[in-house]
C-alpha cells in the first residue's frame, strides 16, 4: 500500500513540478517580490520634491517649519549615508579616526545623532572622513523631499487681503518660482492667519493640488511650534530660550522570557512565521489548487478511472497529498534560493541576516514545521475533496468561491492578530481548527502558553487526520460520479463526517 | 473445502445488485465465468454492463450480494487484473513509455522493468518510433493502443475491457482482435463488454447478455443461436405457402417491404434440405436458397426486445 502510494505522489510531483506554469511562477514570485520592495524603495529615495512656500502672518511658524525641514533632510541624509557607510566603508578604522561619526552612523534613527550629523555640517564633512572600501560606488546624496521657497510677496499681500484666488495661478504653474535656482511650479502653500494660536478658531491652510502630500509633515511641525511657543509662554522671559522639544526618551524593548533587550534577530523571528503564514496561502492557492484541477481534469478524461483499478481511493488521495506537499517544499525552496541569490547580490550580508533569523527561529521549529505541514494539508485535502465532488471545473469553481472565502478569513484578521497576538480574539479564533495552523504559525515568537501550544499542536495534527480521512471518503464517493457536484453545505456535512459516503 | 485460487473460477457474482439511489444498475447478478478464453459481455446502453465491470474492479461496492475475482476479494486482486475504461484517459502531457509504465508499476511491476516491457510492448504494436512521444502528440488510435498496452503491460491474469474495439479505424479492429486472440492462447481471461455483435461473434468463447441489470443469458455462441429457432431464406416469384404442409415448418413468411425472400421457420432438429426437395416436387425452381443460424445481432435484439 505504501509503495502505491508512494508511485503515485511522486508521479504528481513530477507531473506538476514539470509544468511550463509552475515553472514560471517558480521565477515570478521572487521576480515580483524583487519589484515590489524595489520599485517602493526607490521612490522613497527619489522622491518628487515639493517646492512650499510657507505665508506666515502670526509669525515664527515658517522658521518652525524650516527648522522641521532641515532636520527631516538631515534624517534622510544621515539614513542614507549610515546604510552606505554599513555597506563600503571600513567602520572599524573610523571607530578609531571618529569614534562620534561612526557612534551617529551606528544609530541614525536617534535623535540626538540627527542633531549631532546637522551639528557637523551635514553629510558632506562625514563622508569626506569615511575611508572606502575598494571599487565603492558613489554616495548617492538623497533628494531633498520638501524644497521651501520664500513667499512671493504678490501672494502674501492676496493672503492677508483675503483674495487668496491668486494662489491657483502659482499652484498651476501659471507663475512659477525660483527653487534652488531652478525655475519651478509651486506644489503647496502653507498659509499661517495672523490670529493663528493654539486654542484660535482660525485654521492654518495647507494648499496644494497633490492630494496631502506633506500634509502630515506640515501639521507636526506647526503641532511642535505650537507646543514650543505654549510651553515658552509659561515661563520668564529669560528663561524661554531653555524650553525645547528636542528631547528623546530612551526606551528599549525586553524579550520577557529571556529578560534581555529584544535584539533585531528577534525582530527578525518574530518576521520569519508572519512569512510562512503568507506562504502558507500562496502555497495553498498555486499548488495545492492545482490538485483540484489535476483531479477534475482525471474524471474527465477517466484516468481516475484506471488509477482506481491500481490503487484504492485512500492510496491514490494520501499519494495526491505527498505529491503537493513535495511541490510546495520545491516552491518555497526555489523561491528562498532565489531571493537570497537577489538579497546577497543588492546586501553583502543578506546571508548573515537570515542566518541570524533562522537561528532564532531554530527553538521554534519543529512546531513551525508541524503548523506549516499540517496547514498546507488541511487546504490541500479540501481542494481535493472539491475537485473529486466536480464534474467540471466550472462545478469546482463554484464551490470554490465559499471555500475560498471561509480559507481566507484569517487574512483579514491578521492585522489585529499581530497588533494583539495573545489577546481575547488571537486565542479564540487559534481554536477553531482549519484556522489553528495559520494563526498558531503567526503567534509563536510571541510566546503563547505551553498549554496553548501543546493542545492545538494536537488539535491541528488531530484535524488534518480526521479531515484527511473524511476527504478520502468523499473522494472514494465522488471522484467516479459524473452527476452535479453536492451544494456546499453538503460537502461540508460530508467533510464533518454527519453525510453519507458510502461508494 | 474452499477452492484453490489457481482453479478459482475468473469471476464470481452471487446475488449482486448495485443500486445508485433510486436507480438499480444491477440487480440480483449471478455469475460464474470460468477461467482462460474470451468473454463477451453485452448489453444495450444502460444495462448495468460497466457498473458490473467496476464491481468487479472494485471500484464500486455491491449494496446486495457478494463479488470474486480470481477466488478473492476484487479489491485485493488489483495487481492480477488489467483494465481498459470506455472513455479512454490519459495524461495529456505524459510520454507514452512512461504512461504505460506508470500503471504497470502500480500494479507492481519495478520501473526498470516496467519500462522495459513498455517499450517491447510498443515495438510489438509498431509504435517503437513514438515511445518518447507524448500523448498529446499521438493520433486516437495510437493514444487508444497505448491505452491497451498499459491495461497489459503488467502482465495480468485478467483483463477487463470496457468496449475495446470503439474509436478504433477497421485496421486497429483486426490489431486488437489478433491481440486479444494472443492474450487468450496465453491463458488469459479476458473479459470485454461492446455493442458491436460482429466482435462478440468472431472473438467470445462465452457470453453474457445483460438487459436492465439482470442477466438475460450466459453460454457459448451455439448456445445463444439456439435460442431462435433456425430460418430458411428462399428465393422465388412463386407462391410457397404450400411448404406450412411440411413436418417441422411452424411458419412461412411472404417477402415484404422490408425482406425481398420467403421466410420459412423450423423446428429444432428439422433439416433444410427437405424445403428444397418440396420446392422442386412443386416445380419450383429458387434463385436463392439459406438456411443458417440466426445470427447473435438476431439473437442480441429478441433477447433485449424480450427484457423490456
Amino acid at each position: 500500500m505504501i509503495r502505491r502510494t508512494l508511485i503515485i505522489a511522486w508521479a504528481e510531483f513530477i507531473k506538476y513540478v514539470t509544468r511550463r506554469g509552475f515553472i514560471i511562477s517558480l521565477f515570478m514570485m521572487p521576480v515580483l517580490l524583487a519589484v515590489s520592495i524595489a520599485v517602493p524603495s526607490f521612490t522613497a529615495a527619489h522622491p518628487r520634491s515639493n517646492v512650499m512656500t510657507v505665508v506666515d502672518l502670526a509669525g515664527g511658524y515658517d522658521q518652525a517649519i524650516a527648522a522641521a525641514v532641515a532636520r527631516d533632510g538631515a534624517r534622510a541624509a544621515l539614513s542614507a549615508l549610515s546604510d552606505y557607510a554599513s555597506k563600503n566603508a571600513d567602520l572599524k578604522a573610523l571607530r578609531k579616526t571618529d569614534p562620534g561619526l561612526a557612534h551617529i552612523l551606528a544609530s541614525p534613527e536617534r535623535l540626538t545623532s540627527i542633531k549631532a550629523f546637522a551639528a557637523r555640517g551635514g553629510w558632506q564633512p562625514a563622508f569626506e572622513k569615511l575611508v572606502l572600501k575598494p571599487g565603492a560606488p558613489a554616495f548617492d546624496v538623497p533628494k531633498a523631499g520638501i524644497v521651501l521657497v520664500p513667499p512671493p510677496p504678490d501672494l502674501v499681500a492676496a493672503f492677508a487681503s483675503g483674495k487668496s484666488g491668486v494662489a491657483l495661478s502659482y499652484l498651476d504653474g501659471d507663475v512659477p518660482v525660483t527653487a534652488a535656482g531652478h525655475s519651478a511650479r509651486l506644489s503647496s502653500i502653507v498659509f499661517i492667519p495672523g490670529d493663528f494660536a493654539s486654542g484660535s478658531a482660525h485654521e492654518a491652510e495647507y494648499w496644494s493640488d497633490d492630494a496631502g502630500q506633506s500634509l502630515f509633515f506640515v501639521r507636526g511641525a506647526l503641532t511642535d511650534a505650537v507646543r514650543l511657543k505654549v510651553n515658552r509662554a509659561l515661563v520668564a522671559p529669560e528663561l524661554q530660550a531653555r524650553i525645547t522639544l528636542d528631547v528623546e526618551a530612551p526606551l528599549k524593548a525586553i524579550d520577557p522570557s529571556r529578560g534581555k533587550e529584544l535584539a533585531w534577530t528577534d525582530r527578525l523571528a518574530h518576521l520569519v512565521p508572519v512569512g510562512l503564514a503568507f506562504l502558507l496561502f500562496i502555497v495553498a492557492f498555486s499548488d495545492a489548487a492545482l490538485l483540484l484541477q489535476g483531479v477534475v481534469e482525471e474524471k474527465s478524461t477517466r484516468m481516475i478511472e484506471v488509477l482506481l483499478s491500481c490503487a484504492g481511493p485512500h492510496e491514490i488521495m494520501t499519494g495526491k497529498l505527498i505529491g503537493v506537499v513535495g511541490l510546495a517544499l520545491v516552491t518555497i525552496g526555489g523561491w528562498a534560493v532565489m531571493c537570497l541569490a537577489m538579497a546577497m547580490a543588492v546586501y553583502g550580508d543578506a546571508l548573515t541576516v537570515i542566518a541570524a533569523g533562522l537561528a532564532a527561529l531554530l527553538p521554534m521549529l519543529p512546531l513551525v514545521l508541524l503548523y506549516f505541514l499540517c496547514g498546507l494539508l488541511i487546504y490541500a485535502a479540501i481542494f481535493l475533496g472539491i475537485g473529486a465532488t466536480s464534474a467540471s471545473l466550472p462545478d469546482a469553481q463554484a464551490l470554490m468561491g465559499p471555500a475560498t472565502m471561509i480559507i481566507m478569513l484569517p487574512n483579514m484578521l491578521l492585522g489585529a492578530i499581530i497588533q494583539d497576538p495573545n489577546g481575547t480574539l488571537a486565542e479564540v479564533i487559534s481554536w477553531i481548527p482549519i484556522y489553528t495552523p495559520f494563526f498558531m504559525l503567526v503567534r509563536l515568537p510571541f510566546h503563547p502558553s505551553a498549554f496553548e501550544l501543546w493542545a492545538t499542536a494536537i488539535l491541528t495534527v488531530a484535524t488534518t487526520v480526521l479531515l484527511i480521512r473524511q476527504m478520502g471518503r468523499v473522494f472514494a464517493r465522488h471522484v467516479l460520479s459524473t452527476e452535479r457536484p453536492p451544494s456546499f453545505g453538503s460537502l461540508l456535512r460530508q467533510m464533518v463526517g454527519r453525510g453519507k459516503a458510502k461508494a | 473445502m474452499p477452492e484453490k485460487p489457481e482453479n478459482a473460477l475468473a469471476v464470481e457474482l452471487v446475488g449482486v445488485t448495485k443500486r445508485f439511489g433510486g436507480f438499480t444498475a444491477v440487480d440480483h447478478l449471478d455469475l460464474a465465468l470460468p477461467r482462460g478464453g474470451i468473454l463477451g459481455f453485452l448489453g444495450p446502453n444502460g444495462a448495468g454492463k460497466t457498473t458490473t465491470l467496476r464491481l468487479l474492479l472494485g471500484l464500486y461496492q455491491p449494496d446486495e450480494g457478494q463479488v470474486r475475482v480470481l477466488g478473492g476479494a476484487a479489491g485485493d486482486m488489483r495487481p492480477r487484473i488489467g483494465y481498459l475504461p470506455e472513455e479512454r484517459g490519459l495524461y495529456r502531457r505524459a510520454r507514452a513509455d512512461d504512461a504505460i509504465a506508470y500503471i504497470a508499476t502500480l500494479k507492481g511491476l519495478s520501473w526498470g522493468e516496467a519500462k522495459k516491457r513498455a517499450r517491447a510492448l510498443l515495438a510489438r504494436f509498431g509504435l517503437g518510433d513514438f515511445a518518447r512521444v507524448r500523448i498529446e502528440g499521438l493520433s486516437k488510435g495510437m493514444a487508444q493502443k497505448v491505452q491497451l498496452l498499459a491495461a497489459v503491460a503488467h502482465d495480468p491474469d485478467f483483463v477487463i475491457l470496457d468496449e475495446p474495439f470503439a474509436g478504433l479505424d477497421p485496421v486497429n479492429q483486426s490489431d486488437l482482435q489478433a491481440f486479444l486472440q494472443e492474450l487468450a492462447r496465453e491463458g488469459k481471461t479476458i473479459l470485454f463488454s461492446t455493442h458491436t455483435m460482429e466482435h462478440a461473434e468472431r472473438l467470445c468463447d462465452r457470453l453474457v447478455i445483460l438487459a436492465k441489470g439482470k442477466k438475460r443469458f450466459e453460454g457459448t455462441l451455439e448456445e445463444a443461436q439456439k435460442l431462435l429457432p433456425r430460418r430458411a431464406q428462399i428465393g422465388s416469384a412463386a407462391d410457397l405457402t404450400f411448404l406450412k404442409e411440411i413436418a417441422g415448418v411452424t411458419q412461412v413468411e411472404p417477402p415484404g417491404e422490408s425482406r425481398p425472400r420467403w421466410l420459412v421457420t423450423l423446428q429444432e432438429g428439422t433439416d433444410g434440405r427437405v424445403l428444397l426437395k418440396a420446392c422442386f416436387e412443386h416445380g419450383v425452381v429458387p434463385d436463392y436458397f439459406d438456411v443458417s443460424p440466426p445470427s447473435l445481432h438476431d439473437v442480441f435484439v429478441a433477447v433485449v426486445e424480450k427484457a423490456s
